[in-house]
């Protein structure tokens, strides 16, 4: 079979370059033919270039195109993968220094809080006008989403259009190298139960090893590594992008440095018993009390704050990746994380292992309102991809995923119908938002939506 | 046949003497007797005499014996009214000073924030205390509950024993009261769906005879030459009786309630608690920003105001021991009414709080909250379903949340359980996630005398 894939914003340097080394070491994608379609055309076709390049190297038969026109780059597709975002690091500096000028430093400002409501303010139309039109032209394809905020935009596809949906995300990906190195277990041999929502997803139940192994409980085993934190060196030294704080003398990052950038996750789990499974400058996001300004934002908390510059910074790494990947021979062989080709393989071959997925809630996390999409551990076959589990999310972190739902839900409302009351609704039930003053909360929320204006034309009065 | 009515807690200069009033000008009520039980047995003879001198005035057949004694007390009870207050304001300072030096003010302290979270923990294990002594000598008797934090502890009582147990409070009545005065109307014109938790109650309809009173009132507060009207405000029951008549227009009176109607303004639906306890719900409101509410015209309420109250409350007392005539006005508190709709079987509706069987439809299945009750012979059952807009659900919701874990904390004595009440309190949790621990470890330190189970 040769699957058809079409990437809306395909000429994403961040995106594009991850997605097709991964397809190329994909074998049950080595067939696909790949469309990318972008608003940037010359984008478009400079990632078709990189992936025919690709398929040249590996010497597949990978077929890679860029389609300026929509309508012709999703007719006929088997999935549909959107990554795009609206109006870029333009309107995400209003989202960071809007809020600044509030008090209220995101860490990242991409899901939750007053950044990952305009961010979704500007982007759910965006992702309904692509759904709409997937609906239309290839209405039996699997819709992929990896943009953010990523449970706010999937939930919109879900509740808005018949298009079959799955939002993705390499957060638990990145927990699960966390414990790798941790443990010295393999990553694949990490297995958890998750409930909760994108960004904030919660491991209710880990095992370590492989399947029917005698580490069955993991969180013994976390608990043990907590009190004794274990020595010996990491597997492999964070990469840079991580933005781990060095606590240790000495060149190299020790168990001990892990475990300190770690530490709002391991707060939260040894006190409640469940692990909060994002990056901890995540998690704080949804639960405000550890990025208060009176303790520096969560600095005491080793959470790393990316500012705009860090974001810039990140973009100007993606175009290096990229160059690097034009530039060099050959094609990575190293998995980039990213959850796209596990999924689509598991789709065609009709098996794969289990993935973390953000769906609408059928009932797998029983403390979450039903219909909003949530993150969860799923698995995929032939007839598509659903969750494994069902799970609750006890206590005080149950509490905390839920009213991060319901803002989210308010917010999708607002975006859609352009209703600034609905924008205020969505900030006063944000747990970060709504921790400005009442008259604040309003003025924020106007503050932001007329900086972002030129993304928002629904809002227009 | 006339019933026993016990008050426990029965020295309180605050409620018992209202109370008897309102019960000596319900016909149903005049041959009751009264039981003053109260730990304290100062107050325990005025408080007796008090009731033998309405009898006299009145010419009823109304008496009352005096003990310290709660379990003799209860012998025999049909109704146990409960005013009580665990360490009284010595504990309360507590609850108001700690969290002042962590940047939280609290404009009353007693029902949800770090001070009702305390004073909870208090008063629960007194509560289901006089409930087990109910279970063993009087299991069909009702408790009513006056005493703060109502929600916790009525729920307390319900889900640790055996007795109904219902929370009454007088803020809708006052909602209620303010409503008549703006829209010139009578109150008994006056019918509404409530759906909340105490102190939070959301009036969600409000009708006067035939007309819909929310759109009244939103077309009043939008109306600018309706503000200068004067309104003569008599004195009413609570706090307001203390607080200067004076003078007021509808445009003052609308001032005075400014919170209320910026969350009418903005979702459609009236709280009907005074600004000073909705703040504490929305502490948006009650920021350093704003004054501390000042700006929103919300004034905390010191621990000076209160030893002046309570002054004022034994003042007015010793008042109304040597009057040779007493008032007729009822105090709007509930208590009278309430016995009278069941004894008579003379179906009422009050905005009470019982357990949530759909009522509120917003919260959990179980959770006390304040809604419209109907009471008659056969009991006190939620009259109307009433949904809430999305975000007052969830403010509810949290709060909830974390009363339900002040419960369980009160109950077990677990420290971590107080942590996650603080931690899920929409107030407490304002601050630093470490400074809310250590100020949570603070305040039981502080109050550890009156903390047994954390002992």
């Amino acid at each position: 079979m040769s699957p058809r894939i079409a990437i809306i914003g395909g000429g994403s340097y961040h995106w594009s370059p991850r997605l097709l080394a991964d397809f190329c070491n994909t074998a049950s994608l080595t067939e696909a033919q790949v469309v990318l379609h972008d608003l940037d055309h010359t984008s478009a076709e400079r990632m078709a270039e990189l992936g025919r390049e690709f398929a040249h190297r590996r010497a597949i038969p990978m077929r890679v195109e860029a389609v300026e026109d929509r309508a012709a780059a999703l007719t006929a597709s088997d999935f549909v993968i959107t990554a795009f975002s609206v109006g870029g690091l333009e309107s995400m500096r209003y989202d960071l220094e809007v809020p600044e000028r509030f008090g209220i430093r995101q860490p990242i400002g991409d899901s939750v809080g007053p950044g990952g409501i305009a961010r979704a303010l500007r982007s759910v139309p965006v992702v309904l006008d692509m759904a709409r039109a997937v609906e239309r032209h290839a209405p039996s394809a699997l819709f992929i989403n990896v943009s953010n905020p990523l449970s706010a935009l999937t939930r919109t596809v879900a509740r808005e259009t018949d298009v079959a949906v799955v939002g993705l995300c390499n957060e638990l990906v990145g927990l699960q190298f966390q414990l790798s190195l941790l443990f010295d277990v393999p990553m694949h041999e990490i297995d958890f139960v998750v409930g909760g929502v994108n960004h904030f997803p919660v491991v209710t139940e880990l095992r370590l090893g492989a399947a029917g192994g005698v580490d069955s409980d993991g969180f013994a085993r976390l608990r043990s590594a907590i009190d004794t934190p274990p020595s010996g060196p990491l597997w492999m030294q964070p990469p840079p992008g991580m933005h781990w704080r060095k606590v240790t003398d000495g060149d190299t990052f020790t168990k001990i440095d892990l475990l300190a950038n770690l530490a709002v996750k391991l707060e939260l789990f040894c006190r409640f018993g469940v692990l909060p499974g994002a990056n901890d400058h995540h998690i704080v996001e949804f639960l405000p009390g550890f990025v208060h300004g009176d303790t520096g934002h969560g600095t005491g908390w080793h959470v790393h704050h990316w500012g705009i510059d860090g974001h810039t910074a990140d973009s100007i790494d993606d175009v290096r990746g990229y160059e690097a990947a034009r530039d060099t021979d050959g094609v990575t062989s190293m998995p980039t994380g990213e959850l796209v080709a596990a999924l689509l393989d598991a789709i065609i071959t009709g098996s794969g292992p289990p993935l973390p997925v953000n769906l609408p809630n059928t009932g797998q996390v029983t403390t979450l309102p039903p219909d909003v999409v949530v993150e969860c551990i799923g698995t995929g076959d032939t007839s598509g991809v659903r969750a494994r589990d069902t799970t609750a999310i006890p206590g005080i972190i149950g509490e905390y995923a839920r009213r991060a739902s319901v803002s989210q839900e308010l917010t999708v409302e607002a975006a859609l119908r352009g209703d600034r009351d609905l924008a205020i609704a969505a900030m006063l039930a944000d747990p970060l938002a709504g921790r400005l003053p009442y008259e604040r909360v309003i003025e924020l929320t106007e503050a932001l939506i007329d900086a972002t204006s030129a993304w928002l034309p629904q809002f227009r009065r | 046949m006339a019933p026993r009515i016990c008050f426990i807690g029965g020295g309180s200069y605050q409620w018992t003497p209202k109370l008897i009033l309102d019960i000596a000008d319900t016909r149903s009520l005049h041959d009751a007797e009264i039981v003053i039980e109260d730990i304290d047995p100062e107050p325990i003879p005025a408080m007796v005499d008090f009731v033998h001198h309405v009898a006299k005035l009145r010419g009823i057949g109304l008496r009352a014996t005096g003990t310290t004694e709660q379990r003799s007390a209860l012998e025999g009870a049909d109704y146990v009214v409960v005013c009580i207050s665990t360490g009284a304001l010595e504990s309360m300072q507590h609850d108001i000073e700690v969290p002042d030096r962590y940047g939280l003010r609290q404009s009353v302290g007693d029902t949800v924030g770090p001070g009702g979270i305390l004073r909870g923990l208090r008063n629960i294990p007194v509560l289901v205390a006089i409930a087990r002594d109910m279970e063993i000598v009087c299991p069909d008797a009702w408790l009513l509950n006056l005493t703060n934090p109502m929600t916790t502890l009525t729920r307390a009582v319900q889900k640790a024993t055996s007795i109904t147990a219902i929370g009454l409070c007088h803020e809708v009545t006052i909602t209620q009261y303010t409503l008549a005065m703006l829209l010139g109307c009578d109150m008994r014109a006056i019918d509404l769906s409530v759906a909340g938790v105490n102190h939070l109650p959301l009036i969600t309809r409000l009708d006067i005879a035939g007309d819909d009173g929310l759109e009244r009132l939103a077309a009043l507060i939008d109306d600018e030459d309706a503000l200068a009207a004067p309104l003569v405000i008599p004195g009413i029951t609570g706090h307001e009786a203390v607080s200067d008549g004076g003078a007021f227009t509808v445009g003052s009176l609308l001032e005075a309630n400014r919170v209320k109607l910026e969350l009418f303004r903005r979702f459609g639906v009236l709280p009907a608690a005074g600004d000073r306890h909705l703040v504490e719900f929305f502490p948006g409101f009650l920021t350093e920003e704003s004054g501390w509410g000042a700006r929103w015209g919300v004034e905390l309420t010191s621990m000076d105001t209160r030893r002046a109250w309570l002054a004022h409350y034994m003042r007015e007392f010793d008042g109304l021991r040597s009057a040779s005539e007493l008032p007729r006005t009822p105090s709007g508190e509930m208590v009278a009414a309430l016995i009278d709709s069941r004894l008579r079987d003379r179906p009422r509706h009050f905005p009470l709080n019982i357990a949530n069987h759909g009522q509120v439809p917003d919260l959990p299945e179980g959770a006390i909250v304040e809604s419209m009750v109907c009471v008659d012979a056969s009991g006190a059952r939620g009259r109307d379903v009433a949904p809430v807009p999305v975000v007052l659900a969830d403010y509810l919701r949290r709060v909830s949340a974390s009363q339900e874990k002040v419960v369980e904390a009160a109950l077990t004595g677990e420290r971590d359980v107080v942590f996650e009440a603080m931690l899920l309190d929409p107030l407490a949790s304002r601050i630093d996630y470490d400074e809310l621990g250590r100020m949570t470890d603070e305040m039981l330190a502080a109050t550890a005398r009156w903390l047994p189970q954390f002992a």
